[in-house]
Formats: structure tokens, sequence, C-alpha cells
């Protein structure tokens, strides 16, 4: 019997072999073997993948059980590269390798969840918390601006796979590559790093199955407190009355109707206090159960190996009705021919299932009307009817958040297969050739619809459904050979060689039916409303389908050099050619070299007891990026309609002016790393120090509206601009003992970002989104993503003095006070940042006996968020309930204040984005904490299963942060609000807040 | 290599395939798209559309909500960042540039059936258009870039010239060669006709001799010769009632001569007829019942007695019954009433009323105040004209006047005519007159205090150009005075 040295389990699938023999076998599920042996003085050589290679004489024996030790140094471990695998130990550059445990300690939908905090230098945002959700991702800060600034994601080798939609439970390993050593074989898709998936796959021996699930509840942990109905009645009738202060020559001061019985009997009592005191956030954000069933088996002969897997995920947000589920199954199979060839494939098929019920940043969406729905109307009337803003006259009338839940949504269904089929051959014992064809064919089907009852969002359209579809066809071709070299005991090589061939076109349809019959219909009919296809819906503006074609060919080479097992060189180029740039610009090089030096193999090292690892690296190369879309240097014309006679008919418009010099976006890296093992590997650190530049920077450039065009953006190469970081990375055996472990790991990454040249002069430019002034700014020596807007001072006082000073601007006691120019006009600054100065995660990991418990802490510092939001429920008294903040509001009594004094909406004066709305977005997250048991091996066998965990644990335990919105990580702006969607992070329009999430799982292996 | 080439198939480029009449016509078409700019909704506000800019100017006008941007423009503290002015600048670039790819496209198309006369034509109709777009611009900003051709490059960054120079050698040279067209006198589908043309060429001709540019007596004459034209070749009549422009079945027809056409089967619907409805009044289907923009007062009060136009639903209306309850509400001010289209108000929510940019009225006060100063004082056809007018509002007719005081009550018969239909504001801007409402009297422009205690200046004569314009093209600069 075979088990690990750390926990006593057995081990499956070691490899035995009889030393100086072609004889051998492999263990069983529960680590058990049998070998024959034909001398009885054979020695046993047990191997297996993570663990020290053992030597047995079998001498004698007749059982011999075997602990086998795990190598706590990474150093032998294999990680996936571009086209291959390599030795860690033999890398010339940096990459970061995170394995399915460590990625799976928490429920989470998506892979992009899961990688948060993991890896030094990976920057996950999760930005929304609506169910199924993605985060976004950056490596090494953001080095572009209009191009995808999202790493590209290679999932069993097929590249440019959506992460998000795959099981992550499929997942087996993801390894980060970061700097150009790594990328540059990714050529024009490198430049943000590349993210390599590797599902599970089969493994020899006997068939293991495993089997997971987790069942958790979410629930409100943070609040945005607005006014009650005492308070809001008192603020409203205070805000009608100042009206006469800020527009004394204006008309009726007072509001439609007053708050009071007569005008309201349903509202208010007969002594006219409201009969009602809805709290919106409560009453919507109710907890949510949510769970996942996971169910894999892997198994084979010694020729074939297969893995199948089924997973379930019923996910509920807080937000009602929002869900997300997903059906996923996979299959793999690789089998060995003939000594020389082996052929295998993957088929990965997933159906997700979404109902989102906050749509759009902006509208009338259930985040907004959470705070915006005034507490003195109920949920529903006594008979049954829904109350909402819209029943007093002057609000702003969105209906109630609970109403638009049930009544407005979309549901996103998400189809795909995804998978590949490769043969592999040995040519010669040195020279293999690879062939893989690789498919991805996604089809999203989002169906939305509005009912009729909905009063300002569909009511007067009769009832809005609409069908999208976007389809994309996927496919690859990647061949290469690979030439393993030993060229005598000190020198080896390995080099590559391969082409490869991809297309991806991607095809939408769009339809639009208003005005039915009856909300019986929904989406599911759309010819049951009597308006096809409106035109100029925000949907879809003018065109309701299109089709986009997109072609890669590429070539590209690796030559990896080993000297001795000490000096190790690696260059890389690849040639790269794309649709996409101009004519004359498709194709270009990108080529990297990176070296390293094993300090720890010279032998004034190597008998160290201290240092038992000591890498020096350092690497330069050069990555592209093109992501921007299809014929973004071409002329186009848009089509339109208008009406002529009574009746629709088609338009021509200069559409897109193109751009016949758009080229690629080029990055250049350099990195420098440092990886040292102490103590037999109980000491890890990685560090590394990078500078990106990324020049030609590809701008989705505003052009002057004179320009005519429709689409008043042109892409264009507009500047160069810098990230330089530090990464480290530091893992510790604390202790270690047979009942006792405790580990911990630390990391940390500072980037710093800087534009270096903007073209035209280095002029600023303003890429949106302009929410009441422009948001962002790019500047040349501030970094990217920098909030730009005025200042404000406070309010201006009644003394003389301010009297005065506010009269300059039309303004009065009470008012906002901000810094102006000397001329009068709004001065506009640089008043904050969206990118963080440095992320941290601590993690700390105990074991004692069958208990463990760890627990995960995230630093995100140095940060603003911008709370838009404040606008909407801070400024604006009497048409909406406000922030609990306006009872700070200016009075004659409390002049020492931010908050302007309230007024009757109608004579509210000007907001500003500001650096009152720009807030301090540090915080520090209690991410996860997960306390688990195993049983014990003795109670395993009685039961006949492998393993047996239950565990459980909390996510998002607490945050520590200034901010006042509901979470400082947040982006709502997503949905392409303004011009330009990448300057959107941490801008906060009224977001569905972030749950806590209290979990219980098991896992069960057979 | 041919497996990276860009075949473009769901969009088309200058180098696709574009010979047929049905692209020629839809580039002509094109021109037209953004005359829905003049009614376009402000981005950023509620209730708040391009039309509302030109009434809250004049001083004449209130509103009942506040997301407008209404008290900007009540105090007459406005900026480059306020409502507005960055959606007129948008929406007439737009109709310019949209302009110029028909003007330069349709005549290189060559397809069976379409005809050089034909080309012709729609080239004439494009070019009125732009005459149009520009003639807003220059009115409202002043010196504009001048931009006659679509953009093939990134020089985009183009400088201001002289509203002069775009009378000159844009505005002018396009409705003259229009004018040599063989469009017909009158479009029943809505598209540019000859009476559209001469117009508009009327009205161009008589800012053009007005204060902004002081084009000088001749161009009255043009302006005069244009109108009388219109007049008496046109084939154009007046209604016999105010309400027949509010029925759909009289779009294109009659008395009007050019309008931005809706259609609420398409829908593409006038925007006008819920933002006048008071708010919340609950008289209509619509959820949102603005109450956007409505007449102060004092305005309603100069009218003279008995002028039938500010009866009880002519031009205004101050109650209707309720949807619900059929219990007539009566509201606190007096409202709009030009834009009320019954179904839309009481089931369809989709009005079809078309919003009317030149219509006889019009044109014969035009010929009126431009023969009047062309030829020094009013002639019999002027007099006749002003008196129709005024018999429609059952007022008596005027005799002989002095120049002046005939110019001045054809000035007054616009304002009480065509109130509300954005020619108020440009009246102002070209006589540098404002009737004072409170008083009685013509004051001078600057200095003229309105019922909000606002007083203009010479910062009113020019709206400011909007600042994400002048980010992206800092050549506009510097902004107009006072800005």
């Amino acid at each position: 019997k075979v088990t690990s040295s750390q926990d006593n389990l057995p081990l499956p699938a070691v490899s035995i072999k009889v030393k100086g023999t072609a004889a051998g076998t492999l263990t069983d599920a529960n680590g058990s073997y049998t070998i024959q042996l034909s001398n009885a003085n054979s020695v046993l050589v047990f191997s297996y993948t993570g663990f020290a290679t053992q030597e047995v004489s079998a001498a004698g024996k007749s059982t011999i059980n075997v602990q086998l030790k795990e190598v706590s140094s990474s150093l032998n471990e294999v990680v996936v590269i571009g086209y291959g695998t390599a030795k860690k130990s033999d890398l010339t550059g940096s990459v970061t390798t995170v394995k399915a445990e460590q990625l799976l300690d928490k429920p989470v939908p998506n892979l992009s969840q899961a990688l948060q905090g993991k890896v030094a230098g990976v920057d996950v945002s999760v930005n929304s918390n609506a169910p199924g959700a993605a985060a976004k991702v950056r490596i090494r800060g953001i080095g572009s601006i209009n191009s995808n600034v999202d790493p590209i994601y290679v999932v069993d080798g097929v590249v440019g796979v959506d992460p998000n939609s795959i099981n992550p439970n499929d997942i087996a390993s993801i390894e980060v590559l970061k700097d150009a050593s790594s990328t540059a074989i990714y050529g024009v898709r490198g430049a943000n790093g590349v993210i390599m998936v590797t599902t599970k796959r089969g493994r020899k021996g006997a068939t293991t199955v495993s089997y997971e699930a987790n069942v958790n509840r979410s629930e409100l942990y943070r609040h945005v407190p607005t006014l009650n109905s005492k308070e809001f009645v008192k603020i409203y009738n205070e805000s009608f009355a100042n009206g006469a202060k800020f527009d004394p020559t204006g008309a009726v001061q007072t509001p439609a109707k007053e708050l009071n019985h007569t005008n309201f009997p349903l509202l208010f009592d007969a002594n006219n206090n409201p009969i009602y005191d809805t709290n919106w956030e409560k009453e919507t954000y109710q907890p949510a159960y949510s769970q996942s069933h996971q169910l894999n088996i892997q198994g084979g002969s010694d020729k074939s190996i297969y893995s199948m897997s089924l997973g379930y995920l019923n996910q509920n947000g807080l937000t009602p009705t929002s869900n997300f589920k997903r059906y996923s199954v996979k299959m793999t199979m690789d089998n060995d021919i003939k000594d020389w060839l082996k052929i295998g494939g993957s088929l990965n098929g997933i159906f997700g299932r979404q109902r989102l019920v906050t749509d759009g940043n902006g509208g009338l969406n259930v985040p907004r009307a959470v705070s915006e729905e005034v507490p003195i109307v109920p949920i529903k009337y006594p008979d049954g009817t829904w109350a909402g803003n819209y029943d007093i006259e002057g609000l702003e009338g969105a209906p109630n958040p609970i109403q638009t839940a049930n009544e407005r949504y979309t549901i996103n269904n998400t189809l795909q297969a995804l998978g590949n089929i490769y043969i592999q051959a040995k040519i010669s014992s040195e020279l293999d050739f690879k062939t893989d064809f690789g498919f991805n064919l996604n089809t999203q089907k989002n169906n939305f619809y509005s009912s009729a009852a909905l009063k300002h969002l569909s009511a007067d359209q009769g009832g809005v459904a609409s069908v999208n579809t976007n389809t994309t066809y996927f496919w690859q071709t990647e061949n290469y050979l690979t030439w393993n070299k030993k060229i005598n005991d000190h020198q080896r090589f390995t080099a590559l060689a391969g082409i490869s061939f991809s297309r991806s076109v991607y095809e939408r349809a769009n339809v639009e039916t208003q005005n039915f019959i009856s909300d019986f219909f929904q989406f599911n009919n759309l010819g049951a409303g009597s308006l096809r296809s409106a035109a100029g819906s925000d949907e879809n503006p003018s065109t309701p389908g299109a089709l986009y074609p997109g072609s890669l060919n590429s070539y590209y080479g690796r030559i990896s050099y080993n000297i001795d097992e000490k000096y190790l060189f690696t260059a890389t180029g690849r040639y790269d050619g794309s649709s996409r740039p101009a004519d004359g610009h498709k194709f270009a090089f990108f080529p990297s070299v990176g070296a390293a030096w094993r300090v720890s193999q010279e032998d004034f090292l190597k008998n160290s007891q201290t240092i038992s690892n000591l890498k020096v690296r350092a690497s330069f190369g050069y990555t592209g990026n093109q992501e921007i879309g299809n014929y973004r240097s071409l002329p186009q014309f848009s089509t339109n309609q208008t009406a002529q006679n009574g009746a629709a008919v088609i338009t021509l418009l200069p559409g897109y002016l193109g751009n016949p010099n758009l080229k690629w976006e080029k990055t250049r890296q350099i990195d420098g790393g440092i990886e040292l093992g102490l103590f037999g590997g109980r000491v890890n650190l990685d560090a590394d120090y990078y500078q990106r530049t990324t020049s030609d920077i590809l701008l989705q450039t505003p052009i002057p509206f004179t320009a005519g065009f429709t689409n008043a953006n042109v892409y264009k190469n507009i500047g160069s601009m810098k990230n330089s970081g530090v990464e480290l990375s530091l893992n510790t055996v604390n202790i270690q003992s047979t009942d006792f472990t405790w580990s911990t790991g630390f990391i940390f990454a500072a980037n710093q970002n800087k534009v270096t040249k903007l073209n035209d002069g280095n002029a600023d430019i303003f890429p949106g989104p302009n929410f009441l002034g422009q948001n962002y700014v790019i500047r040349v020596g501030a970094p990217i993503g920098s909030f730009y807007g005025m200042t404000r001072l406070g309010t201006y006082g009644d003394n003389p003095a301010d009297v005065a000073a506010a009269a300059l601007h039309g303004l009065k006691p009470g008012d906002r006070k901000y810094i102006y120019n000397p001329d009068g006009s709004n001065y506009y600054s640089i008043i904050g940042r969206s990118n963080p100065k440095w992320t941290g995660n601590f993690n700390s990991t105990i074991k004692y006996k069958s208990w463990d418990f760890s627990f995960d802490i995230r630093f995100v510092q140095g940060v603003n968020t911008a709370a838009n939001f404040k606008h909407s429920v801070e400024d604006r008294q009497t048409i909406s309930n406000s922030l609990a903040t306006v009872l700070n509001g200016w009075t004659p009594t409390n002049q020492n204040t931010m908050i302007s004094q309230v007024r009757n909406y109608k004579y509210a004066q000007d907001s500003h984005f500001d650096t009152w709305w720009v807030e301090d977005g540090s915080f520090i997250r209690g991410q996860n904490f997960v306390l688990g048991y195993s049983l014990p091996a003795p109670t395993l066998q009685k039961l006949h299963v492998s393993r047996f965990r239950i565990y459980a644990s909390v996510q998002n335990l607490f945050v520590i942060t200034d901010y006042t919105g509901y979470d400082p990580e947040v982006d709502t702006f997503n949905n392409s609000y303004g011009s330009n969607p990448a300057f959107t992070q941490n801008i906060d329009f009224f977001a569905n807040p972030r749950p806590r999430i209290w979990n219980l799982g098991v896992q069960v292996g057979f | 290599k041919k497996f990276l080439e860009e075949k473009p198939k769901s969009v088309l480029t200058p180098g696709s395939n574009l010979s047929s009449v049905k692209v020629a016509r839809a580039l002509a078409n094109g021109a037209y798209q953004n005359l829905q700019g003049l009614l376009t909704g402000q981005s950023g506000s509620y209730g708040g559309n391009t039309w509302n800019l030109m009434e809250f100017m004049t001083g004449k006008a209130n509103s009942d909500l506040g997301q407008t941007g209404f008290v900007n423009f009540q105090t007459l503290i406005y900026s480059n960042t306020s409502f507005y002015f960055d959606t007129w600048w948008q929406q007439m670039y737009l109709g310019v540039g949209a302009s110029n790819l028909a003007i330069e496209t349709i005549p290189t198309i060559n397809a069976a059936g379409l005809t050089d006369e034909a080309k012709n034509n729609m080239v004439a109709e494009a070019r009125t258009l732009r005459a149009l777009y520009y003639f807003y611009l220059v009115r409202m900003y002043g010196a504009v870039p001048k931009v006659t051709s679509v953009p093939k490059d990134l020089n985009l960054q183009v400088p201001r010239v002289a509203a002069k120079q775009i009378y000159d050698e844009v505005i002018i040279p396009d409705l003259l060669a229009a004018e040599k067209s063989t469009l017909p006198w009158k479009d029943a589908t809505g598209k540019v006709s000859m009476g559209a043309i001469k117009a508009l060429l009327a009205d161009v001709y008589l800012t053009y001799a007005g204060a902004a540019i002081n084009g000088g007596p001749a161009a009255y004459a043009e302006s005069a010769k244009r109108s009388l034209d219109v007049i008496q070749n046109g084939g154009y009549t007046l209604f016999p009632n105010y309400t027949d422009m509010i029925n759909p079945t009289n779009k294109n027809n009659g008395e009007f001569i050019f309008q931005v056409q809706f259609a609420a089967s398409v829908p593409i619907t006038n925007p006008l007829t819920a933002l006048t409805i008071p708010n919340y009044s609950g008289i209509s289907a619509y959820s949102d019942e603005y109450g956007s923009v409505w007449p102060t007062d004092q305005f309603i009060a100069s009218f003279p007695a008995g002028d039938k136009r500010v009866a009880e639903k002519q031009f205004f209306y101050t109650n209707y019954p309720s949807l619900k309850t059929g219990q007539t509400v009566t509201f606190k001010n007096h409202y709009i009433y030009k834009w009320f289209d019954v179904n839309a108000i009481k089931s369809t929510t989709k009005s079809d009323l078309n919003y009317t940019i030149y219509r006889l009225a019009d044109v014969y006060l035009m010929y009126a105040e431009a023969s009047n100063r062309a030829e020094g004082s009013p002639n019999a056809n002027a007099i006749t004209y002003v008196n129709a007018i005024r018999a429609r509002a059952t007022l008596a007719p005027i005799g002989a006047l002095s120049q002046d005081a005939f110019e001045k009550e054809v000035w007054l018969e616009r304002y009480f005519e065509l109130c509300f239909e954005n020619k108020m504001w440009f009246d102002m801007l070209r006589t540098r007159k404002v009737h004072n409402d409170v008083t009685g009297n013509w004051d001078n422009f600057v200095g003229h205090k309105t019922v909000f205690n606002a007083t203009f200046t010479e910062k009113q004569l020019l709206f400011p150009l909007p600042k994400t314009e002048t980010d992206i093209n800092p050549k506009l600069l510097p902004n107009n005075p006072g800005f």
C-alpha cells in the first residue's frame, strides 16, 4: 500500500516499476498494489507526480508499504506553458501556478472570481454581484486603453475561450504567464498576460469517483441608509419651503400636492401621519440560498485514460428573482494507439441561464429604486395593486424595486460547445509532432421582457420584449514540432516550431416587439405585439443584426537551452498576421529572450542546509494587442430609418470614419525575478520587478461632431504608457509535524502606471464617461484611470464674505462651494485614481489531525471609488427619496457641512462630478474563512470511501473601508455608458450590494 | 493574404457596389435623419428636448420640471456644459454630415432607371437640408466650422469661420442651386419641395439682412421675392381653424410647407405631445406627462383682447377631463395645445403629428416684414397677408401704417402666431428687439429684463460651443463671449 507521508491518505495511480526492467504496475484507488517479481531481490521504484521518487528493495518482503514524501519545493513540478510543458525549474520567465484546491476554496460561479487574491500581480475586481457575473482580471496593471485589457485564456490549448462560461470545478490547474519570455509565444494576444487553464483528465488505474456539494446563504451585510417616512416628509416640506430662497421670482414653490390625508388617503392617516414606513433595502435584499453539485469520474487503463464530469450550479442573488443556473458536462479521452502515436480530445458542453434584473446603468433599475423609492409608499396596497413613486405627483416615478424585479428582466441563455481533438506523433526519440484542432461554439440568447404595467419603463410602449442572439463560431488549428535534444551531459535544448490558423465569426440578431395585448406572452411570442422591431430603441439603436469575421495566421518558435542545469536560456518569436489592422499593417513580429541562473546548483550552494533553491532570471520581449473589434480600419456607412409619408424609410449615413493607419499596439516588457527556497522548501519567496511599456496605444478616440459621423469615435494609435511594479509572493510552512501543520502565504503587488506620450501635442484626452462632467482624464504624467472633476470645499455660509463670493457664481448661502479658476470658470483637476497603488493578500492554513482551518484576507489600498449615486440621492430632494446624509444638509445653524441646503428639485443647482463623490476606495476584506473536518483513514476504510471532508465557510465576513456605498470594489457602468467602456472601474451608480455568504460543503471520494 | 482580408458583409463601405436607385434614395433620406434633432431628447435630462432650449431662452416659457435645466435658462446662468448646447451642436452637424454624404455620393451613382434629373433633385433636397442645418448652427453659435464634404482622414480639428462666410459660401449657394431643381412646389410625402426651398431662402435672406450679419437692404428684397413666390405660386392655403393643424390627416397639406415627419405606426413619434401635457395631470394615457414647457401668464396676457389664439383649446388649454375619472382637471397655468394629438393622449401614447418648420402663416409674415423693409413701406399685399392672419384670430384688420409701426405689428403677429414653434428666439436675435409683455414696449435685446428678473446681455447673443466639443477640438477656442 502506498500512502502520503503528509496526511496518510492512500495515493492512487502511483507508478511502481521494477528497477532495470519494463515491468510495473499502478496502485488502485485505495493505494494498494500487487506485483509479481521474477527476482526476489528486485528494487521497486515508486514514483508519483508531486512526490519524491522512492526506491525500496523487495528482498525478503511480501508486503511493502511505502510512504511517499511530497516534494515541498515545486522544483520538479511540471507547468503548462505555451505549446507545451516545462519543469518549473527550467523556466526563465515569470509563471505562477494555481492548483484546483487553492482555486476552489470558496463557492464561486466562475474562474475569474476564483482567481481573486491568488496570484501576485493579478488584480481581480468582482464588480457585479449579480448571480453568475464575471470579474475583471488585470495582469500587471492596465496596458492598454481601448483594446482589450483582459488577459487571453487558453483552455486545454484552445486560445481565446471565455473562461467564465466553463465550470470552475472542471479545472485541474491554471498557470498565469506574466512576463514577455512566457507570453511572447502568444504574440499579438499576449500583451495582457496569458492564463493557461488545464482541465481535469483521466488517470491510469482504478476508477475514482468524487462528489462535491455545497449549499450557501447570501445575506446583506452593509447598509446605505436612506430617509425613513418621518424624515422624508420633513425634508420634503423643508425643501419646498426653501425653494423661495433659491428662486424668489419663480413660479409656485409648493409641491404639486401636499403630503397629507386629503390628497393621499391611502398613504396618510387622518392625522396626516404616514401610514407606511417601508425600508426598501430590507424589503428588497432578502437572504438567498444557493447550491452546487459536482460529480467527477476519472479512470483508465494502461493505454487509454478518460474522465467525465457533471456539474450543476444554482445561484440566487440578494436582488429578488435574480438567479444563475449552470449545467455542464465534460468528457476527455487520451489514447496511446501505438508507441509513437497518441490521439485524444475533449468535449465540453455548458448551458447557463442567468436571470438578470438590473439592466442598464442610470436607468430606473432595481438597485436605484432601492435608494430612490420613497418610504411612505408600501410594496402593495391592501387591494393587492403595486405602489410606487408614481403615486405621488411630482416624484420621479420609478416603480418600486420589487415590482420591477418581478416584471422586468433578462434571461441570458448561454449554450457552449468547447473542445479539441489532437494527434501526437513521436517521429523519433527526440522529435514530436502535434496537431490540434480546437473549436468553441458559443451562443448567447438574451430574452428581455418589461411589463406593460411598469410606468415610466415600458407602460407607454405597451410592454417591450426583445430577443438578442449572439453567436460566435471559432476554430483554430495549431501544428507544431518539438525537438528535445540532449547534446551531451552538460547541454540540452528544446526547440519548437509551429504554424497556426484561426478564424472567428461573430453573428448577432436583435429583434424587438412592443405593444402587447397582454403580459402573458413575455418574449415567447414576439408576434403577439403590434409593433415589430421598433426603431431607435436603446437596446438596438440602428443595427438589428450583423456579422463580423476575424482571422489570425501565425508562425511561432521557441528554443530553450540548458547548460548544466545551471544556466538557462529561452528565445521565442511569433510572426502574427491579423485581419484587424489596416492593410499594410497586418503582420508583425514579436520576439522575446529570457535567461536564468540557478545559483543553488552551483557547487558553493549545492549542499547548503539553508538555501534549497535560488534562481535569478531576467527576460525581455515584445507582445501585441489587437482586440478592437473588426472593420475598425475601414470607413463605413451606417443605416437607420426615418419617417416619410407615414412610413419608415431606410437612411444611409456616414457611419464610421475608419483609420487607414490603424496598427498593432505593441508592449515591451522587461522582467527581473528571483526565486528563493529556504530550509528544504519550507520558505519560498518569489519576487519580480517589471516594466511594461505600451506604445501605439489603441484608443477609441472621440472625434469632433463636426465630422458628421454617427459613430463619433475612431480607433487610433494615440501614444504610450508605462506600467512598472513589483510582485512578491512568500509562502512559509511555519510548523510541520505529524498532527499539526501551519502554513501562511502572503502576496503583494504594487503597480505604477504612467501615460508617457499622447499624440496631438500631448493634449489631454477625455475618454468618458461624461456623467455631470468628464469623469476621467488621460494626461501625460498621470496614471491611466485618473478621476477628473471639481473640488468641493463645503458650502457657502451666510457671512458677508461668503455671500459675496457665492453671488459671483449665482449662488447663495447653503449652496456648494467649489474651487474656481481666477476668471470664475469651473476648475477641474485630477481628483483621484481608479487603480490601486498596491494590493495584497494574506492567507493562512492550519491543520490539526482531521481538522483544517484557513482564512484569506485581501488588501486593496491607495484607490478611489466615485459614488456617482450621490448626485441622484443627495442633490435631488422632492423627486425621490434621499440618503440619510441630507439630514446633515446646510441650515443657518449647521453651516459647516459638505452637503447643500435642501430645496425642491426644480431649483437644485448644478451637480458636478467632484471630490465629495470621489471617496477613498481602499479596503481590507475578510475574503474567506474555512473550517473543515476530514474523516480519518481507518473510518474511511470501514466506509469504503477514499475521502470524506465536510466544511463550513464564510465569504466577505468583513470589509474595512471608509467608502459610503455598498462596496468600494464596483463598476456599474460596464454596460458601456459614455463613449468608452474601458473607463468605468470604481464608478458606482447604484450597484447590487455584495453579499456575505455562509457556506456548508461536502467532498467525497470513492 | 486572402485569409486576412476584411470583406464586410453587414456594413456598406465606400468601396461597396452602390449602383441602385434605392441606395441613392436612402442617401437622400439620410439628409432628413437629423431633422428629428430639432426635438431630440437631451441626455441626462428628464423632459428636456432640444426644442425646450429655444423656448426657455425667450423668458416667456416656464417648466413644471427641474430636470430640464430650466432654472439655468430662467436665471440665464448657464455655461458650456449646460444642457442642450451639446445636443443641438451634435444633431445639426450629424445632419450636415449626412447631407454631405448624399451630395457627394448621389452624383456618382449610375443605375438603371436613375435619371440625371432625379439625381439632381435628390442632391437639391440634400443641399436644402444642409443649408437648413447650417442655418440653425450660425444663428445659435455664430462662427462655426465649415464642413462640406465627408472627412476622409483624421485631420478633424477644423477651425471656425465667420457666420457670414457660412451664409455666403454654403447656405445661400446651396439654396440657390436647389432653387434651380425641378422639384415640385408641394410634396405630400414630406420631402423637400420648391415651396420648402423658397420659404427657407426667404428666411435665410431675412436673417442675413438682420442684426447678426447686417447683409443690407438687397437681402430684404431677395427674401420678399422668395416668400411672394411661395404665396403666389405654391398653392398653399391657410387652414380655417387652428385645430386643423393638430389633425394628423392634414400632415404635409394645406398650410404646411415643410415639416419634420413623424408617424405613429413606425413609431417615430412626435415627443412634444407628451412633453407639453401638464405634469401629472392624469389626462392622458402617457405615464410621463411632463409639463416641460408652458407659457408665462404675462405672455398669455400680452395677446390682444378677443384673440382667438388664446381662447380655450386653440393654441392653449387650461382644463381637460381626467382619463381615469372623466372629471375635468383644471390646470394652474395655460399649457400648449399645439401638439395635442387626441388619439395619442387618449389611448395610443404614440403621437402621429408632424412638427412644422415652415407654414404659410410664417411666410406671409416674412413677406410682410421683408417687403416693408425693401420698399420702405408696407405694400397692399403685405397688409393683406397680415390681415389674413389677424382675421383667423378674429382680430380687426389693420389699415395703413408707417413702416415702423407696420414692422412692429408684424413682429408681434409672429410672437402670437408662431409662439412655441421655436421661432421667437431667432426673431429676438435677428431684430435685437424683445417685446416686453408687461410694458407692451419693444425693448432693446441687450438690457431686456425677463419676467424672471434676468437681464439679457451680449452673452445671450450666441450660445457657447459645448465643452465636449472644444475638449476634442481646441481650435474652436476661444469660445463665444462670456464663456
